[in-house]
């Protein structure tokens, strides 16, 4: 969907790829058998880099290393928010205390142009539900990312 | 075979393959669903589902089972295995079923669709739409009618029938202009007709009116701590923190609820009911979970907590009286100011109408995005804010609350007033 930055494809059912006269992407599905399929997501993932996550570490003087998410939503306008379950705060380079439970959210079109490194190494999770009229279990997975985004709280 | 021959039947085969006590409950569902998209009508269809669930204790082991067949080879393999579970699980005292109580039959709602009014009421919501609100898409609404029968027995002789109908209507929405687009919004609520239009029902018209301003929104100044004016419409986000760790939830001992029944936990000008029986609700129920006839209860009176929600199972885990309902179907009492009186009486906050947040911890703590919201300074509602995050501790935001509006939303499914907290950090 995302090459090298460059947006290349959309996410489409037979009816809207007829409409904007696209290729079919296989991305109708639905959860019971009585449900419309919709468009949704199946298995998304972002490629791994070449970094080690310990360099990524070493890079941040003040920041955050996010490492277990909770529920999480996105908005037509771009803006998302997920809650962080498990993380440390980073400073001076090294991983310091752990953090309570948090949100952190952004515009994802903004957050996805600051990223400036990603870890050598991915993990896929594959416990996570779609939520849109019908819950659908949907895959991801990727590597540590290096980037900017609003943390909340206190 | 009718479902009370089914449900009998199968509570014999249960207590012949050796069960101490046992439940069986069959449920036929039927639901009409018509949909339009992008206001364009796209689906109807009529859906049916059989469902029998059937429970078994011996020796204190317990085990349940979900099956959508009910001929016999099917029951008799499903209680084999049954068996086979409760055999194989832990032994824990605190498993029982319902006991007896008088045979009753429980009857709410309506028995048939109106198609026309389904047709009629959609078709009217897009046209007003298109003329009151053209820059509002209507990305998907609906409005399905839902009816239920099921009949519970169980091995101590409870004997229930209950039957049930209604409508639902959802809508999604967002507004756009040009290249801006308003942050979606949706909202639903249950009835048992169609005579008002959906515009004129659970403030879905000052929805649609708030997407169409929301295409523009501003940073709020800067981070302050000062009120949040919950809508009802994310009312229950709130306060979903106390009644959903005052239920089987104490169980794991992390609930900061557990032992404070009859103490303060909220501030004096709220009291919560959870009212399943109440005429004025839509989806109330007449059994709960585990078996029993539900009645009426107050969760809080003026701050106090009255009543845990423990089902039969946490109530003998725990110690305690079970509650006399399975929660839900709540009621708020109203206050005595307006909301124009609320918001005047504010000098800095935020008017929040839905809330996506974070999991909060055991503590209360949470931190999540103020959507389709809006920035209240001076008395006066601003303008509609932006990638805000609201966060604080919601043990102490009940706690906070000093103000409670006389207005309420009815959605069916619950009455609740808009609720002015303070202590709240914007970010």
């Amino acid at each position: 969907m995302i090459e090298n930055g460059l947006l290349k494809a959309f996410m489409h059912n037979k009816e809207s790829a007829e409409y904007f006269a696209v290729p079919l992407t296989g991305n109708a599905r639905a959860y019971g058998y009585e449900d419309e399929p919709l468009i949704r997501m199946r298995n998304t993932a972002i490629l791994p880099g070449t970094d080690k996550v310990e360099d990524m570490i070493a890079t941040i003087e003040d920041g955050y290393y996010l490492m277990k998410p909770t529920n999480g939503q996105a908005d037509s306008t771009s803006e998302f928010m997920f809650g962080v379950q498990m993380g440390y705060e980073i400073k001076n380079g090294k991983l310091g205390r752990a953090i309570h439970d948090t949100t952190i959210s952004g515009v994802a079109f903004d957050m996805l142009k600051e990223v400036t490194m990603l870890s050598d190494e991915m993990v896929w999770l594959c416990s996570g539900m779609c939520g849109k009229k019908q819950p659908m279990p949907v895959g991801m997975g990727g590597p540590a990312v290096k980037t900017k985004v609003f943390i909340g709280g206190e | 075979m009718s479902e009370r021959e089914i449900a009998e039947q199968t509570l014999a085969e249960l207590l012949k393959a050796g069960f101490d006590k046992a439940t069986s409950r069959i449920s036929k569902q039927e639901m009409h669903e018509l949909q339009s998209e992008n206001g364009e009508l796209k689906l109807l269809r009529t859906g049916f589902q059989t469902s029998l669930s059937i429970a078994g204790i011996v020796d204190n082991r317990r085990a349940t089972l979900g099956i959508n067949k009910t001929d016999q080879s099917t029951v008799a393999e499903s209680v084999r295995r049954l068996k086979s579970m409760a055999d194989a699980s832990e032994p824990d005292p605190a498993h029982d079923i319902a006991a007896e109580q008088p045979a009753e039959r429980f009857k709410r709602g309506i028995d048939q669709p109106d198609y026309d009014a389904m047709y009629d009421r959609l078709v009217e919501l897009t046209a007003y739409v298109g003329e009151e609100h053209p820059t509002v898409n209507l990305r998907s609404s609906s409005v399905v009618f839902s009816k239920g029968r099921s009949v519970l027995r169980n091995s101590n002789g409870v004997d229930f029938e209950t039957e049930s109908g209604s409508y639902s209507v959802g809508l999604q929405f967002t507004a756009k202009e040009g290249p801006d687009t308003s942050s979606m919004n949706f909202t639903g609520y249950s009835t048992l007709d169609l005579d008002t239009p959906i515009h004129q029902t659970n403030d879905v018209d000052t929805l649609l009116r708030q997407s169409a301003e929301q295409v523009r929104t501003q940073h709020i100044p800067a981070k302050f701590t000062g009120n949040l004016v919950i809508s009802p419409h994310c009312v229950t986000t709130f306060t979903g923190f106390l009644t959903g760790r005052i239920g089987d939830a104490m169980i794991s001992g992390t609930s900061i609820y557990e032992g404070k029944l009859g103490e303060v936990v909220a501030s004096e000008e709220l009291s919560v009911h959870a009212m399943p029986l109440s005429d004025e609700l839509t989806t109330g129920y007449s059994v709960t979970s585990d078996g029993h006839r539900a009645l009426d209860s107050t969760v809080i009176e003026n701050g106090e907590l009255k009543t845990y929600l423990l089902s039969l199972y946490g109530a003998n885990k725990m110690g305690l009286p079970r509650a006399v309902n399975s929660g839900g179907c709540y009621v708020i009492d109203p206050g005595e100011q307006s909301f124009d009186e609320i918001i005047a009486g504010i000098s800095e906050g935020i008017y929040i109408n839905r809330f996506p947040g974070g999991r909060p911890s055991d503590r209360g703590d949470f931190s999540g995005v103020a959507k389709n919201s809006y920035y209240i300074r001076d008395g006066k509602i601003q303008f509609p804010i932006q990638e805000t995050t609201v966060s604080g501790n919601l043990a102490d935001l009940l706690k906070s609350v000093d103000g409670i509006s006389s207005e309420r939303l009815n959605s069916g499914s619950s009455i609740l007033p808009w609720i002015s907290v303070s202590g709240v950090t914007a970010s």
